[in-house]
């Protein structure tokens, strides 16, 4: 009989593994992104029982429980509810570049809609970026959209900033 | 302890590609149909207790991306990564101990999505197993060629089993109508692992199913024949590499807990719905349960069961599922006859390392 022996050091196993998946968008995503990419257009469906307006759309609403039933077009144009500003380079999985710092990050609230999406901020005087500030989407041109959410290329203040 | 029946139960169609929807739609194909079985809105449910993997939905805390379609907001939701069957004993359990009236069970799963190889080599343990890349396939063949060379089973039971699942999916309109084949060609088809042939492990498929529970006052309300759950039983056996796979401790005393709950005593239930990866398994699962291997078809496994198309995480509840709709006497061209009492079972984990029973039944 011997004991478990010391070790020297400490063994670690490095392991790599490229998860590839093809996932199914499905009925809701497909439409608003194909709307995205054809017409520019950011929809979102109406629940059939509190009428709140869901961007993304989506078949159930999680606040009551009901069906959506209604698609109907929201923004272009809404207010920031949320902001940070990223000092952090990390890599833009939308470009596959790093993504120059600092820049504005937000939640928006697009007219007609009772749920946030989140986007960049064209804004590049961070001071000026306020909770409340009317915003409106910039889209990329027809010819280069794709069906992803970087059809939008950012948000921009929708008026010029004050001091302009 | 109060009773708990299953007063709705619904199934997406399975199929070995349902690119039409994303996961969390595919699963509100089965929720639908489940409510509108019970009569009852998503906003009646009171719980939800669902089942899925994270490797398969490609997301971590997938469960999170289908709060809403099982109506979980504001309400305690908990989530097992292992079989759909697992969600309803612990979904029997919120109610049985009276905390709650109507509960949602679900179970989805794509296996179309991800790839397959990635995902099942990521069960192993990294040390000594995962980087000499075998995968369920392998563990199988290890495991059947243990059981065929033990003389309790023979290729052609197996092949006999597949034989049966195929042509009952003809009958099962929740999945693909599978070419039919006789015994000769499932054993004359080329092999995977010996001695498996690719025949011999269940298809990929996507699919969902939904069931949903509830007191026995409220299943009195909604139904005229709810379908009681009359004893649930489960464990988890030693691990696969360290275990024969003749060794079924786990599934016995699993379904010997759920009889035990039960008035049945010693009479052989009159359906027995039993999921099996691989057809061998499905041999030693269903005669550990107690079921005739000649009866695959009839009363054992009438739903074609796995072999008829069910992705993981979601066969142990489409087992369930069958079993309700034989004891309330609607399902169709695959009623067994005045069926009374049904056993369903699911399994989980590589060599089918845990085991779930449902003892199921209709009547006062
Ligand atoms: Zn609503």
């Amino acid at each position: 009989m011997s004991p478990t022996p010391p070790i020297d050091a400490a063994l670690r196993l490095e392991y790599v593994a490229d998860f590839e998946y093809s996932y199914a968008a499905g009925k809701f995503a497909s439409r608003f992104m194909d709307a995205l990419r054809t017409e520019a257009r950011i929809q979102g469906t109406r629940c059939d029982v509190c009428d709140k307006v869901l961007v993304p759309p989506r078949p159930v609403c999680g606040l009551c429980s009901g069906r959506t039933v209604e698609w109907v077009d929201v923004g272009p144009s809404g207010v920031i509810t949320g902001y940070t500003v990223v000092e952090v380079p990390f890599i833009d999985p939308m470009t596959g570049f790093e993504r120059p710092i600092p820049y504005g990050f937000a939640f928006v609230r697009l007219d007609g809609a009772d749920t946030n999406i989140y986007h960049f901020l064209e804004e590049s005087r961070h001071d000026k970026i306020s909770i409340g500030m009317r915003i409106t989407a910039v889209f990329k041109p027809a010819p280069e959209r794709d069906g992803t959410l970087a059809d939008i290329i950012h948000f921009r203040a929708e008026e010029p900033a004050a001091d302009e | 302890m109060g009773r708990v029946a299953i007063v709705g139960v619904g199934q997406s169609v399975h199929a070995r590609d349902r690119n039409d929807v994303a996961y969390a739609e595919l699963l509100l194909e089965a929720i639908d149909e489940a409510l509108d079985d019970a009569g009852i809105g998503l906003s009646d449910v009171d719980n939800a207790v669902t089942a899925s993997l994270d490797f398969y939905d490609g997301r971590t805390i997938s469960n999170m991306a289908v709060a809403d379609v099982v109506g979980s907001y504001l309400k305690p939701e908990s989530r097992i990564c292992s079989d759909g069957i697992g969600a309803l004993l612990y979904g029997w359990a919120r109610i049985a101990d009276g905390d709650h009236r109507i509960g949602l069970v679900t179970a989805h799963c794509k296996e179309s999505e991800g790839n397959l190889a990635t995902i099942e080599g990521a069960a192993f343990d990294p040390f000594v197993q995962r980087r000499l890349g075998a995968d369920a396939d392998v563990v199988a063949g290890l495991g059947a060629r243990q059981i065929y060379a033990s003389g309790a089973f023979a290729p052609t039971d197996a092949a006999a089993l597949v034989v049966a699942a195929r042509a009952a999916s003809a009958v099962n309109p929740k999945v693909t109508t599978l070419k039919s084949m006789t015994v000769a060609e499932v054993l004359d088809a080329p092999r995977s692992a010996t001695p498996l042939g690719v025949f011999d492990r269940a298809p990929n498929r996507d699919g969902s199913c939904a069931v949903i529970l509830a007191t026995e006052e409220v299943a009195r309300e909604l139904s005229d024949s709810p379908v009681w759950i009359a004893g649930v039983g489960t464990a988890t056996g030693r691990y696969w590499a360290d275990r024969h796979p003749g060794d079924l401790s786990a599934l016995d005393r699993a379904r010997d807990g759920a009889v035990a709950m039960t008035g049945w005593g010693t009479d052989v239930p009159d359906v027995f719905e039993v999921s099996a990866q691989y057809a061998h398994e499905l041999c030693q699962f269903a005669t550990h349960l107690g079921a005739e291997l000649t009866e695959a078809g009839g009363s054992l496994n009438p739903s074609g069961g796995r072999h008829a198309g069910n992705p993981v995480t979601v066969s142990g509840l489409s087992r369930v599922t069958e079993c309700v709709h034989q004891l309330r006497g609607d399902a169709g061209p695959r009623q067994h006859h005045d069926a009374q009492r049904a056993l369903a079972h699911g399994v989980a984990g590589l060599g089918a390392q845990s085991h779930f029973v449902a003892a199921l039944e209709a009547g006062n």
